[in-house]
């Protein structure tokens, strides 16, 4: 007897040790928000104001590149990240300094006009072996130019092939574990998240040289398919937008257009098909469950995007985030 | 065979970059692409506007708005104040007065005394003062003294007599209150004067533009749509706003829109506006059309974009097969699209000019037998000018039939009268799809297939210069291409072929072409045969192409001067010394550094070549350039080594087989689908090179064998990679 209770005293101490380590010791990610829109007008009040906000959209529309910033119609957090988007074809039309230079001084100019800080810049760009020398190159006179620290957004081919396609002069990165199938391929089965094609990726993990945080989708689209192409999407709708009036349920997450009507401004004629993609909670635990044997605890885990989630979906996603 | 078959392959990769590097508009329909048996006259289209010219580049939407702003709007203008001037100014002093860079009020003084007008002084006043008012930034706020403005312009519509100027002054206000936000004013005192609008004015549809872009402001959305579309369909100088700014975004919206139609004509301009946008079909909307208003000018507009959008759509699944890239899915799309596409021709009761011709044409470019009961209907339809159109469907059918090369002249016979009736581009598409049919007669493999096809490659002229023919050659071979070029008795298509192959070639350039062909394959001296016939010499190399350093990549030491055809005759004269066997050194190791720098790594490497790209990249669809063969370099360099006995001389031969080695450490890199490194990143062609175990062990091996040679202390002493190995 005595034994026996010596014995559940000793277990009962190391649970209470790893009760108290895990409360006080281990570092939990954090969670946010990644807002992605060009003009930024979440409440003051809002509940989880994002810190990851999308400030300037460098596209190419065939002849001139194009800066966009966005618009800040409400005070955003005083301290933010700042994210730059850019459409990878720029980098053969523009000179790396001079794009550092031009992003740096919009960040600067709407810091002030807008009123915050920021001490990293996040730097969103999907780029391929053509242009991988320009975007270093742009990288590494963005910290000159900024003095901050520049993350990256990395997708996952980019970790398994880092060897041909190169790690970023960056000071972080963020993993962008989401929209790794193809989008114009109508055999995709979510576009949103597969985690059947993420896992084809699952490789280097160990070896590769950036620290990661993670970001993770929070966004439902309807992909449309018109004479068996994909023909656009619609984000943000929901499944009770599916009704039997206009549509007719085939499978799964499959639907077809019975009746031409517009959704969320957007025309589907009879005959389309929609597929809807969507996120769960257990789907992302499901991530993380799989990612937390191969990649380091991140420090915070950023929702794309802001505006998907109800209030009381916080806790669900802070204890997501925890449990890696 | 493979000289035609690299050209091929060298103009269609080009064709591909070219059409590839097309930005997005978002813009559906492709006017200009490869094969268009299509006249925009079919639908009443002027071929002149470029409304309707809808690549998807952002060329097309500059050229949609300079054609208007910048030409069709001013000469409306112009011919506007001119009727009111009459003779007492020109059009060019017309054009000077309001289309100057400087200030109105300036260029006024001149020719104030020759209009002596006093309304027409008060209306430059006026403009003058509004001007700045007129060039409003976002964001920027009202001036103090834009009331005053409004106020003095709404006196001046109410005052002035003139007519003409009275809603120019409307115009001038109405404006105003737009820039700042003031909608309703706009559209308030757009009621209380329209009557002075002369309808169909260039005044009244700068003002109807007003008003739609107001109602869409204030987001009435149904109110803004009729007039853009009206915009779209009537107007003369902004029809383009009508495409820009239409839009749909509800069901409310859109059965609002049709409920105001006045008739089934205004619902099918509706459609095909909704069906302009690049998310939506235009043949779903063409079906909607189909079922209201059949005979709609809309339906066969609609009916010709979506006809444009499926020729493109043929065209990229051509060039993607030929690229082996997998065309299953887009196959299978555009085979779903053509079905739908042909029911809705085939049930047309009365079928129109167009909707005949569309089908019969879809068939005769799917090879299909041609339908006898339509092409009837089409000859009853068809006006004098389609008449053409009519023979070419029938030539078409007879090209499809056309089973034997024999049957040429038949075919030639049948061409020539069609092509004389044809508009300059179309009568391109028509002999190049001519000769691409005729090409497939040819078994696989013959160099005819391979040299019609060249012709059939790429007929825009911009993508097709001079120096882009040369490229194509650059792997062609010598002996092919002098059997190309002496050939007598071509047929019509093959002498078409010819000639627009070389007709941007200036004088001479066929012997050079030649010489540089031979060059390339080591046939020295069919090269001197060429290169005596060119008028004048190439441009001479500064540098001596026999000579080997250490630094600058050959392009150093005592500068001399070698022309093209010096070089080729020197090593005419060590080539012939070498077949007759010499086994003097020097004569292999200056042959074979002959060989080297005319290749890609070389100093002279122009006297090979039509073309050097500073790139070395591979792709699966074409083989590396000859000049970067080294292989018979190397040879004759093992040759010089097996026979020169000084050790100082054997380091430099050693060397320069060490410079080989490297060279082909880079092109097997290469060939892995891998850029070549490139002395900006030292550590990726460390990398490279450490992968190589032949660089590595030669490089070893050199610095066992000639560290104690003069010329290898330099080497091991000046050269980088010895560094790293």
């Amino acid at each position: 007897m005595r034994r026996y209770l010596r014995f559940i005293a000793i277990v009962s101490l190391f649970a209470g040790a790893y009760f108290v380590y895990n409360i006080f010791y281990i570092q939990h990610p954090s969670i946010d928000f990644y807002h992605w829109k060009q003009s930024y007008s979440v409440p003051k009040d809002a509940l989880l104001k994002p810190h990851y906000i999308k400030c300037i959209d460098i596209g190419y529309n065939g002849r001139d590149v194009e800066y966009r910033d966005t618009i800040f119609k409400t005070a955003s957090n005083s301290k933010i990240v700042p994210v730059i988007y850019i459409d990878n074809r720029i980098l053969s039309h523009v000179n790396a300094r001079q794009l550092a230079q031009n992003i740096y001084q919009n960040i600067e100019k709407l810091s002030q006009s807008a009123d915050f800080t920021y001490e990293k810049i996040e730097v969103d760009c999907d780029w391929t072996p053509s242009s991988r020398e320009k975007y270093f190159a742009m990288l590494k006179e963005l910290k000159i130019a900024s003095k901050k620290k520049i993350e990256v957004t990395i997708r996952l081919h980019q970790i398994k092939y880092a060897s041909k396609t190169g790690v970023p002069p960056a000071d972080s990165g963020m993993l962008m574990y989401y929209n790794m199938s193809d989008f114009t391929s109508i055999d995709t089965k979510n576009y949103i998240l597969d985690l059947d094609v993420a896992k084809r990726y699952h490789y280097n993990f160990d070896t590769y040289p950036l620290v990661l945080d993670l970001a993770l989708p929070l966004y439902t689209q309807a992909t449309i398919i018109r004479f068996s192409k994909v023909v656009g999407a619609i984000e943000g709708v929901n499944k009770d937008e599916f009704i039997k009036e206009n549509f007719k349920h085939l499978s799964d997450n499959l639907y077809q257009v019975t009746k031409e009507h517009y959704l969320k401004g957007k025309l589907l004629y009879e005959g389309d098909r929609v597929r809807f993609d969507s996120v769960s909670i257990s789907m992302l635990q499901e991530v993380i469950d799989t990612l937390k044997p191969i990649m380091k605890r991140p420090k915070k885990v950023v929702f794309f995007r802001w505006g998907n989630f109800e209030s009381a979906e916080k806790k669900a996603l802070e204890d997501l985030a925890k449990s890696f | 065979m493979r000289f035609f078959k690299n050209i091929v392959i060298g103009i269609a990769l080009l064709s591909v970059q070219a059409f590839s590097c097309a930005g997005g508009w978002g813009e559906t329909y492709v006017k200009d692409e490869y094969y268009n048996f299509l006249d925009p006259s079919f639908v009443n289209i002027d071929p002149k506007s470029p409304l309707y010219d809808l690549s998807q580049n952002y060329g097309a939407h500059s050229n949609r708005w300079y054609h208007f702003k910048n030409d069709v709007e001013p000469a409306h203008n112009i011919e506007a104040w001119s009727e009111y001037f009459g003779s007492k100014m020109t059009k060019e002093e017309i054009n000077k007065l309001f289309y100057d860079s400087a200030p109105i009020q300036e260029i006024y003084k001149k020719y104030k005394a020759k209009i002596n007008d006093a309304n027409f002084d008060t209306y430059i006043n006026f403009l003058s003062l509004q001007m700045p008012f007129a060039i409003k930034n976002e964001g920027e706020k009202l001036p103090p003294n834009y009331n005053a403005i409004i106020t003095e312009g709404i006196k001046l519509i109410g005052d002035t007599q003139d007519r003409f100027l009275k809603q120019r002054y409307l115009f001038l206000v109405m404006r105003l209150y737009h820039y700042y936000g003031e909608f309703s004013q706009e559209l308030k005192l757009y009621e209380e004067y329209k009557s002075v609008i002369t309808k169909g004015s260039i005044v009244d549809e700068w003002i109807t533009a007003l008003r739609a872009g107001a109602f869409e402001r204030m987001d009435k959305m149904v109110e803004a749509n009729m007039l853009y579309a009206k915009i779209f369909a009537t107007h003369k100088v902004n029809p383009y706003l009508g495409y820009y700014d239409f839009k749909v975004t509800s069901d409310a919206n859109w059965h609002a829109m049709l409920d105001r139609a006045a008739n089934e004509d205004e619902k099918a301009l509706l459609y095909f506006l909704r069906a302009m946008h690049w998310q939506n079909s235009g043949i779903k909307d063409l079906k909607s059309i189909a079922k209201i208003a059949p005979q709609s000018i809309w339906f066969d507009r609609l009916s010709y974009m979506v006809m444009q959008d499926l020729q493109n759509q043929r065209y990229t699944i051509m060039q993607e097969e030929y690229y082996k890239i997998k065309t299953d899915e887009i196959k299978k799309s555009y085979a779903e699209q053509i079905a739908a596409y042909k029911d809705i021709l085939k049930a047309q009761k009365d079928p129109s000019f167009f909707t005949l011709y569309a089908n019969l044409y879809l068939d005769m470019i799917d090879y299909k037998p041609l339908d006898n009961k339509r092409y009837k209907q089409l000859r009853a339809k068809a006006s004098k000018k389609e008449q053409v159109y009519v023979a070419l469907i029938g030539y078409l059918d007879m090209l499809n039939r056309t089973k034997n090369l024999k049957n040429q002249a038949k075919l030639a016979t049948a061409i020539k009268p069609i092509l004389s009736q044809l508009p300059e581009a179309q009568q391109q598409s028509l002999l190049r799809y001519s000769v691409l049919q005729i090409a497939t007669l040819y078994p696989q493999g013959h160099a005819k297939r391979d040299i019609l096809k060249l012709y059939t490659a790429n007929g825009s002229s911009y993508y097709m210069p001079y120096y882009y023919g040369l490229w194509s050659l650059v792997n062609a071979n010598a002996d092919e291409f002098e059997r190309y070029i002496k050939e007598k008795n071509r047929s019509f298509f093959e002498q078409k072929a010819y000639e627009y192959n070389m007709k941007n070639l200036q004088s001479g350039d066929i012997y050079k072409i030649a010489a540089l062909l031979f060059m390339q394959d080591n046939d020295f001296k069919k090269a001197n045969e060429y290169l005596a016939k060119l008028p004048k010499d190439s441009e001479a190399s500064p540098y001596n192409p026999f000579n080997t350093f250490l630094s600058g990549n050959n392009r150093s030491g005592k500068k001399g001067e070698y022309t093209q055809k010096k070089f080729a005759k020197v090593m005419l004269e060590l080539q012939q010394k070498i077949k007759a066997g010499s086994k003097d050194p020097m004569d292999h190791y200056l042959y074979a550094t002959g060989l080297y720098n005319k290749s890609w790594f070389g100093s002279f490497p122009m006297s090979a070549t039509l073309y050097r790209s500073v790139y070395l990249s591979f792709s699966p669809y074409e083989s590396l350039p000859k000049s970067t063969d080294l292989s018979l370099a190397k040879k004759e360099y093992e040759t010089a080594l097996q026979y020169a006995h000084k050790k100082e001389f054997k380091a430099k031969i050693a060397y320069q087989l060490l410079k080989i080695d490297l060279a082909n450490a880079f092109i097997a890199h290469v060939k892995k689908g891998e850029w070549a490194p490139h002395f900006g990143y030292l550590k990726e062609m460390k990398e490279v090179l450490q992968k190589d175990s032949n660089f590595n062990n030669n490089i070893k091996k050199y610095k066992k064998e000639y560290a104690d040679t003069k010329y290898g202390k330099e080497v091991i002493k000046s050269c980088a990679s010895f560094r790293f190995f």
